[in-house]
């Protein structure tokens, strides 16, 4: 029989407070099989671990009980103090007596009877449990990227800077994302483009790179260490090998199609490259577009281009690629102004949002750096900025704040300033959130340099009247309405994640939070994490961030690659669902309810097998098996049935 | 409704000569959580004038009279974070009133003149000698001769000289 020790945490008095630990200990010396018990402060402190190992040898124990907090918070420290001793990992349980019980419960007697019976079924439990190994599963140390923003830069320069092979993709012609489209940064006022294009040509010249840029996922499957990926590479009707960049076919053509980069303040043709810094610079024909291939005629590009890099048949190519790792950056984009009824949805000429703004402040923009309004071409002398447009409306659109608008608002009013000198400027405001190093100082040096007016309170409405945009709001700090016949408005919309983002997460199988952007493993411990092992995620993907935060979080996404890759294999935990070959019919339910494609039918034998790495230990297939083929190791059906018979015995 | 392209939001340029810059003024409102003159009637918030100052709100700032009510304890002025110095608003904006309108008379110059102070002191003589104090405070008001000289100085002003008809003491 094994010799079991039990061993109580008081958690200081988060436990003890409420369950008596002594009479825990007390009762489980009782039970059957337990040899040794003792109650403890702190279990997890150094002296706590020094007495399991310490009592291990003494009593030569064969398996330990640490009745403590949850199996995610301490089961390694216990099981790594356990091996250091000389036991078998999996010959150490935690019994959860904190948050399934002290925590929960008031009643002293109630709780502490409670405890002695989840230990007591603890006990039943490890006396079945075997001595298991871990799972020894291989790394394909490559890397994919997905998001070509600075996030996905970053994170793709990391890995391949550490010697790692990377595929970065990107859905658009070029990398860069929205910082590409950004006049000057806060809170120091450089060039964005000037600090990011640096980024993009190394990524686009790393030899441990290979951008695939106008490029989707199509497919994702495997695990951590190895998934396999389908990629789509969408026809660009350019041979990009041939094209040198030379522009002609661009100014020929003569279809037109409004400029997403500048935010509809300008058209380009069906061939294009959205800005003149692409990586790489090379044009894409749009198809929906392209008269040619909505009419049959025109291939005036075709004509033009003297090398005969344009090539109406290519078809979009698929790519298949094995990856360890899987970093998802893919941004976010901002809500429409058409969604803003009283901002006048979209119909209003003068009322712009956030990234337009940005695109007349650009020196390499629309207006060549001059702010002019879109309607006529002015340059407004009264200019208002309204933020939280759509944030921090859980009524009607999004109940979070989007963090980076106080920001580029007070950017936005500053760069007006100083580049209309007699304009005045006034930004509404809820709250002004300047959380990050230096932006207070930022934000206080606009509000008194440039002479900005603030005025706390939200918009109520936005209406054309001649060509006045009028602006009506209100100050709360004198409890009295304001209106304002603006010439310009522009509107610091709610961040939201990008539209594709819902279906590429269905395909890689991670998850998004309730306003859509991707969850993280632990919002404090684990922040660029996946929940599902091998993927990661990184930037405004995750929620609204600006720069230096996406650049510290794609850092650390991809110091987490970097680090998986160190390994000579990963260990995967044994403790999963194993098919007895001789009981299993091969009937398949269970391949239905795996919810990690773990199952698959051997044709040849005619049974199911599990996929070891993919396995997750869930439990679904044994419950679902009906013929008992399937168990998982260390929860057999005897020690359920044994443990469920001590549940309910402790009654 | 204020219709801000209208006002002169260049106001606070031509008002705050003696105070710190004005535009620093975050609207914590510490300047009135520990002013005194807050709890009177009617109440003296400080940070309100300094905002109608910032939006360039002259017509109402002309008719305020609770720049009048400020007992000068300087309280604001040690608390606030942002340097704007409330006390000295108050009187910059005092001054600008009585410069910008001749005929603009506070009810409170009677008051000085009458007890040398702003407040109707006369009034709070019960609540003194309550918490122990002497009914009349110990400052020109109760030096009978002394406040004779001070109206007598009085009289050679302007405001008391062309408006005597308020000043008979
Ligand atoms: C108006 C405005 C002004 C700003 N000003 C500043 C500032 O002054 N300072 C500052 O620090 N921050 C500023 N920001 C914030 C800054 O833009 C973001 O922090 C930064 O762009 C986030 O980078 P990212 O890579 O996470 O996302 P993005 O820039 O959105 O990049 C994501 C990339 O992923 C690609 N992608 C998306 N979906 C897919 C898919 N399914 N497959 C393949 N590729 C995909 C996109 O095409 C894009 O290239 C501003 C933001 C706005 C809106
Ligand atoms: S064929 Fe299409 S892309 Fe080429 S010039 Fe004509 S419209 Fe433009
Ligand atoms: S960052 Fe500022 S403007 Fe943006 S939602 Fe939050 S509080 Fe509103
Ligand atoms: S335990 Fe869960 S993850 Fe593992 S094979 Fe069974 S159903 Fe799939
Ligand atoms: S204490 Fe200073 S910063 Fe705060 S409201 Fe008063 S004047 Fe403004």
């Amino acid at each position: 029989m094994k010799r079991i020790g039990v061993f109580v945490c008081h958690c200081g008095i988060n436990i003890a407070e409420t369950v008596d630990v002594k009479r825990v200990a007390e009762e489980a010396m009782q039970m059957e099989g337990v040899t040794y018990a003792q109650d403890y402060i702190y279990m997890c402190s150094e002296p706590g671990q020094a007495l399991v190992r310490e009592k291990i040898k003494e009593e030569n124990l064969d398996a330990i009980i640490i009745a403590a907090c949850s199996p995610t918070l301490h089961e390694s420290t216990f099981r790594a103090a356990a091996e250091e001793a000389g036991l078998n990992p999996w010959q150490c349980e935690i019994a959860n007596i904190r948050e399934q019980c002290s925590w929960v419960h008031t009643d002293r007697e109630k709780a502490t009877r409670k405890a002695i019976n989840i230990v007591g079924t603890i006990v039943q439990k490890t006396r079945l449990n075997e001595s298991l190994e871990p799972i020894p599963v291989s790394i394909t140390k490559k890397a994919l990227v997905i998001g070509g923003g600075i996030a996905g830069i970053q994170a793709a320069l990391d890995i391949a800077d550490s010697g790692y092979k990377v595929i970065l993709v990107e859905k658009e012609s070029s990398i860069g994302g929205h910082m590409a489209q950004l006049s000057e940064t806060f809170p120091t006022l450089d060039c964005s483009q000037c600090i990011l294009t640096p980024k993009m040509v190394a990524a686009g010249k790393h030899p441990n790179i290979e951008l695939l840029t106008y490029s989707e996922i199509e497919e994702v499957s495997g695990y951590v260490g190895n998934f396999n990926v389908r990629i789509r590479r969408k026809a660009p009707f350019v041979d990009w090998s041939k094209c040198n960049g030379c522009g002609l076919c661009m100014e020929k053509c003569p279809a037109k199609v409004s400029s997403v980069f500048d935010r509809e303040l300008t058209t380009h043709g069906a061939i294009y490259v959205p800005f003149p810094q692409a990586v790489p610079n090379k044009p894409v024909i749009v198809k929906d577009s392209c008269i040619y291939f909505k009419t049959g005629k025109c291939r005036l590009c075709e004509k033009v281009c003297e090398i005969g890099a344009i090539n109406f048949e290519q078809e979009d190519q698929f790519i298949e690629e094995e990856v360890g790792a899987i970093i998802t950056a893919t941004g976010f984009e901002t809500l429409p102004v058409a969604d803003l009824a009283e901002y006048g949805a979209g119909d209003v000429p003068d009322v712009i949002d956030g990234l337009a703004f940005e695109r007349l402040l650009s020196a390499s923009g629309p207006t060549v750096g001059e702010v002019r309004r879109p309607s006529d071409g002015m340059v407004p002398k009264e200019i208002v900025f309204v933020q939280c447009a759509g944030s921090r409306d859980p009524e009607r659109y999004k109940p979070y704040c989007s963090k980076i608008c106080c920001m580029y608002t007070t950017k936005h009013a500053l760069l007006y300033k100083h580049r209309v000198h007699d304009g005045q400027s006034y930004i509404f405001y809820i709250d002004i959130r300047t959380g990050g190093k230096g932006y207070e100082e930022f934000y206080h040096n606009a509000e008194e340099e440039e002479g900005i007016i603030y005025l706390r309170g939200k918009v109520a409405k936005i209406f054309r009247d001649g060509d006045k945009t009028v602006v009506w709001g209100t100050d709360t700090l004198t409890g009295r309405n304001i209106e304002i016949a603006a010439d310009l408005v522009v509107l610091a919309t709610a961040v939201i994640p990008k539209d594709s983002t819902a279906e590429l997460v269905k395909k890689l199988r991670i998850h998004t939070g309730p306003n859509g952007f991707l969850s993280e493993a632990h919002p404090k411990l684990r922040p660029v994490e996946s929940i599902n092992s091998g993927f990661f995620i990184a930037g405004a993907a995750q929620g609204p961030r600006d720069i230096p935060e996406t650049v510290a979080q794609a850092s650390a996404a991809a110091c987490k690659v970097i680090s998986l890759f160190s390994r000579d294999h990963l260990e995967q935990d044994p403790a999963i669902a194993w098919v007895d070959e001789d009981l299993c019919g091969g009937c398949r339910i269970c391949i239905s309810v795996c919810p990690y494609d773990a199952r698959e039918y051997d044709e040849e034998k005619g049974i199911v097998i599990v996929n070891e790495a993919l396995c997750e230990g869930c439990g679904s297939c044994v419950a679902a098996c009906a013929c008992g083929a399937t168990q998982q190791r260390n929860l057999s059906d005897s020690q359920i049935k044994s443990m469920v018979t001590a549940s309910l015995r402790g009654e | 409704m204020i219709d801000l392209t209208k006002t002169n939001t260049g106001l606070w340029r031509e008002i705050t000569d003696n105070c710190g810059d004005i535009r620093k003024c975050f609207n914590c409102n510490t300047c009135v959580a520990g002013c005194p003159a807050a709890e009177g009637d009617p109440p003296l918030f400080i940070r309100n004038l300094v905002r109608k100052v910032l939006l360039g709100l002259e017509d109402e700032l002309l008719e305020d009279e609770t720049p009048w009510l400020c007992v000068t304890c300087s309280a604001c002025e040690e608390m606030c974070p942002m340097g704007v110095h409330p006390f000295e608003v108050c009187l910059d904006i005092r001054r600008w009133q009585s410069k910008n309108d001749e005929t603009y008379i506070p009810a409170a110059t009677a008051e000085i003149f009458e007890t040398g102070h702003t407040q109707a002191v006369g009034q709070v003589q019960e609540k003194r000698k309550a918490v122990g104090l002497e009914a009349v405070p110990p400052t020109i008001i109760k030096f009978p001769e002394l406040l004779k000289i001070f109206q007598e100085m009085l009289r050679n002003t302007d405001i008391v000289r062309e408006n005597d008809y308020m000043f008979r003491s």
